[in-house]
């Protein structure tokens, strides 16, 4: 049984486009021997009526990789567990493999009592049909995903959105085991860490027959193990005990599973700071012990969360930072924030987007509109660059991507192709300018990675002299056409300032260049490595080891001063002269200006999203008046709060407004300055 | 830190509780899973049920609104003389079907699995809490 996958035809056909060009710029700019990857798109982050979701396995799977088409998709769900069976069929029209056949008269609310029996479930629950997560990553949900991934032909795999000991939620995989090359898998190793360190599962029973043992080698809290469940539980699962047992479940991964887990904190602005009493947010010291627990595993976190049609766009009051950003979490749309302060210690932190998707709020599963979620795929996308060696994409492409940083996230289909590269330019003229902007927008047009020894992508660094230029070259595509937003009305946002442009057609405004200086790891003994970053909340603001101050926008590019070629392509060049301090660069990019009342401030900075709500839309009168017309015609946006005379900007229409990508930084690391320690 | 609030700590610690995106943190209090049955248009009355735990300061919670019903009645504590219903700093809360609880009257539409909606939670001090009302079942 083969379960690795074939890449899509796409590259075969602009190969064949490009060719001339590219064997120009093959020759004369890059050796281009190594395997320079190709971007695919997935989600980590999504929800199953196996925790608190509102459909089937098969139907979340059907909806991600057939209607949304992503390229790979990793289940998640809630720690803990639940009594409703997920893996059965929503209804007769939903594919299943022949594993999982449609029963009539039940479906994915249907309890394990009810379909599998209560004498199957095992753990401390059994008696109320409280099935454990360990047992249906184990036994129900993952062995359906690996059907379904080979019905399908792509990588569907297994993780976790742990509830997290002294912290709200991570997401997490260990994929060890999962679609093996040949034979049957297993996803063991992931359900014996959902055991051993989720907050919310209970369960003493050592996963009943697996008689697992949560000891951690080299940990520093194994006496505290409990005596029967042999995990730390009870008091040990919150507040800073909690930080300490979630610090010991990163420490395992990266001692069992060093390449092929990975520990990426969820929405985590959304609970507030950190609670050392409680279970609610991250400071950023937490960040940096995961990091440094657990330096190839606890590798970035979700600066984009889900439920982006949700109201105020996923976050409430209570987040740090009041809000989201653009859709962005506080830490990562705060230009000098967190994930600044992480980059600026030289850390290999990314960033990534999920879907976190649960249900379409009011709306029933096949409705375009949502107040809640969007699918994966449809609105959130994580590209991640997967090299593969011409192979088909695996599971371990996929994380080994993530890990790698060479990965981007976009709402709403903003762009869809980046190639984002810094190169050393001693001795460079016009000429090679010109020939190694040929081979960037190559490799965007192919959707590839980069590969040159004088340059650096995402994730990677840049070695250079002390006083060396360095070119930055950006090629991305703003796609033509419309995208998934199912709303045609002109955007709301937009026509504050006087510009009519379909909700379903936006078009890239503008990307900013962004850098911070590199200064080195705070070591966990300096008074400058812990520090809460409330966003202002409750009168509190940002404690200075939570900043990185030396970051800003270095450079705007929009259609007066990029070069716009066919097909939606923008190209991007900046020479950086006599670069003498190491640092790091990130682009961010919106179809929203500066100084647009209520979404950004006038250097472009996003605005709480909570703002939105200040701005007004009317729907068509005509077609709403008629129900028969407003069942068909989804701009009525009768879904909308109602405010005064039209109705306010919010949940799913609000998301589509204001559309944001975020890179990963390249690092310039020069010699004898600040070693940029986390990427090697 | 006092004995009494610390056992009050560990005692919280030590309650299993699922966690999912039905949860709502404000500065001082963490509201989980609001949640009602599946049931028809036309139901006169359902219990809406909540947990409130991480309570870090005393507070009421005064009123609720959600649009699927035409209100949402606020039952206090037996001899609780005050308007709506206690909170109490460091000790969980449950609404559930006896006891203090909230009750939706006059559902207007059908409840279906899985769906869910606005549901706003008024407290005295806390103000206004944005949640969501799930259509679902214990977690």
């Amino acid at each position: 049984m083969q379960h690795s996958f074939k890449p899509n035809v796409f590259r075969v056909a602009v190969t064949a486009a490009f060719g001339v060009a590219a064997a120009v710029a093959a020759t004369s700019v890059s050796a281009q021997t190594r395997d320079q990857g190709r971007y695919v798109v997935g989600d980590f982050h999504n929800h199953t009526t196996c925790s608190d979701g509102q459909i089937s396995v098969q139907k979340l799977v059907n909806k991600s990789v057939d209607t949304y088409g992503l390229d790979w998709f990793i289940l998640a769900g809630h720690g803990g567990g639940g009594t409703r069976n997920c893996t059965l069929a929503d209804d007769e029209t939903v594919f299943t493999p022949s594993s999982n056949p449609f029963v009539p008269g039940q479906g994915p609310s249907t309890t394990w009592a009810d379909s599998i029996g209560i004498g199957r479930v095992k753990g401390d629950r059994a008696a109320e049909g409280y099935m454990f997560r360990w047992q249906s990553t184990q036994e129900f949900e993952y062995p359906l995903l690996e059907a379904m991934a080979e019905a399908k032909q792509k990588p569907i795999f297994i993780g976790l959105e742990s509830v997290v000991a002294g912290h709200e939620h991570s997401d997490t995989a260990v994929i060890a085991g999962q679609l093996p090359a040949s034979g049957r898998g297993n996803a063991d190793p992931g359900a014996q860490w959902e055991y051993c360190f989720d907050r919310a599962d209970t369960d003493l029973s050592r996963g009943a027959d697996n008689q697992w043992d949560c000891t951690v080698p080299g940990g520093a809290r194994n006496e505290f193990l409990d005596a029967r469940g042999r995990k730390l539980t009870g008091a040990q699962d919150s507040g800073t005990l909690g930080h300490l047992k979630t610090v010991e479940g990163v420490r395992w991964l990266q001692a069992k599973y060093p390449t092929s887990s990975y520990y990426i904190p969820a929405h985590l602005e959304r609970a507030g700071v950190f609670n050392p009493a409680g279970s609610n947010g991250f400071n950023i010291e937490h960040l940096r012990n995961f990091n440094n627990a657990g330096p190839t595993v606890a590798f970035g976190f979700e600066g984009g969360p889900g439920h982006q049609a949700s109201s105020n766009r996923s976050y409430g009051a209570g987040a740090t930072g009041g809000g989201t950003y653009g859709g962005a979490g506080y830490y990562t749309g705060k230009l000098g924030g967190v994930w600044d302060a992480l980059l600026g210690e030289g850390r290999n932190w990314w960033i990534f987007n999920n879907s976190d998707y649960h249900s379409r709020g009011s709306f029933g599963p096949d409705d375009v509109r949502s107040t809640s979620d969007q699918y994966p795929g449809e609105f959130n996308r994580s590209h991640v660059l997967a090299k593969t060696g011409g192979k088909p994409l695996t599971p371990q492409a996929v994380v080994d991507g993530m890990r790698s940083g060479n990965a981007y996230y976009v709402n709403g289909d903003l762009i869809d192709r980046l190639a984002f590269v810094a190169c050393r330019a001693t001795g460079g003229n016009d000429r090679d300018i010109k020939l190694a902007q040929a081979a960037v927008l190559r490799a965007a047009t192919l959707n590839e990675g980069f590969a040159d020894s004088r340059c650096a992508q995402q994730g990677e660094k840049l070695v250079i002299n002390a006083g060396e230029d360095v070119v930055i070259f950006a090629a991305l595509r703003d796609p033509e056409g419309a995208n998934l937003s199912p709303y045609t009305i002109p955007n709301p946002s937009l026509l504050q300032v006087g510009i009519n442009q379909p909700l379903n057609m936006p078009v890239l405004d503008h990307v900013d260049l962004i850098s911070g200086l590199v200064t080195g790891y705070i070591s966990p003994d300096s008074p400058l490595y812990a520090g809460a970053a409330p966003g202002g909340v409750g009168g509190a603001q940002d404690s200075p080891n939570a900043t990185n101050p030396s970051t800003a926008v270095r450079a705007t590019f929009s259609a007066a001063n990029w070069s716009a070629t066919p097909g939606g392509y923008k190209l991007i060049t900046l020479r950086a002269p006599k670069v003498k301090a190491s640092q790091y660069i990130r682009l961010r990019g919106s179809n929203i200006p500066a100084a647009v009342p209520n979404e950004t401030d006038a250097a472009g900075n996003p605005l709480v999203d909570t703002l939105a709500n200040n701005i007004t839309v009317t729907p068509d009168a005509v077609a709403c008046a008629d129900p028969t017309a407003a069942a068909a015609n989804v701009n009525c946006l009768t879904h909308l709060p109602v405010q005064g005379a039209g109705r306010r900007l919010d949940v799913d229409v609000e998301a589509f407004t204001d559309l944001w990508f975020y890179s990963n930084p390249i690092y310039v690391e020069v010699r004898g300055g600040t070693v940029v320690a986390g990427v090697k | 830190m006092p004995s009494r609030f610390a056992a009050c700590l560990a005692f919280a610690a030590l309650l299993p509780f699922a966690a999912g995106a039905h949860d709502y943190t404000t500065g001082k209090m963490k509201v989980l899973h609001p949640w009602t049955d599946p049931v028809p248009a036309g139901t006169a009355s359902a219990p809406l049920r909540l947990r409130i735990v991480e309570i870090q300061a005393d507070d009421r919670l005064l009123a609720a609104e959600t649009p699927v019903a035409a209100r949402i009645e606020v039952i206090p504590a037996a001899g609780d003389s005050e308007p709506g219903i206690a909170l109490v700093n460091g000790r969980d809360l449950k609404l559930g079907d006896e006891g203090p609880r909230l009750r939706l009257h006059g559902i207007n539409t059908q409840l279906f699995f899985g769906r869910e909606y606005p549901l706003n939670l008024h407290f005295a001090k806390a103000g206004m809490v944005e949640a969501g009302l799930i259509i679902s079942d214990p977690e």
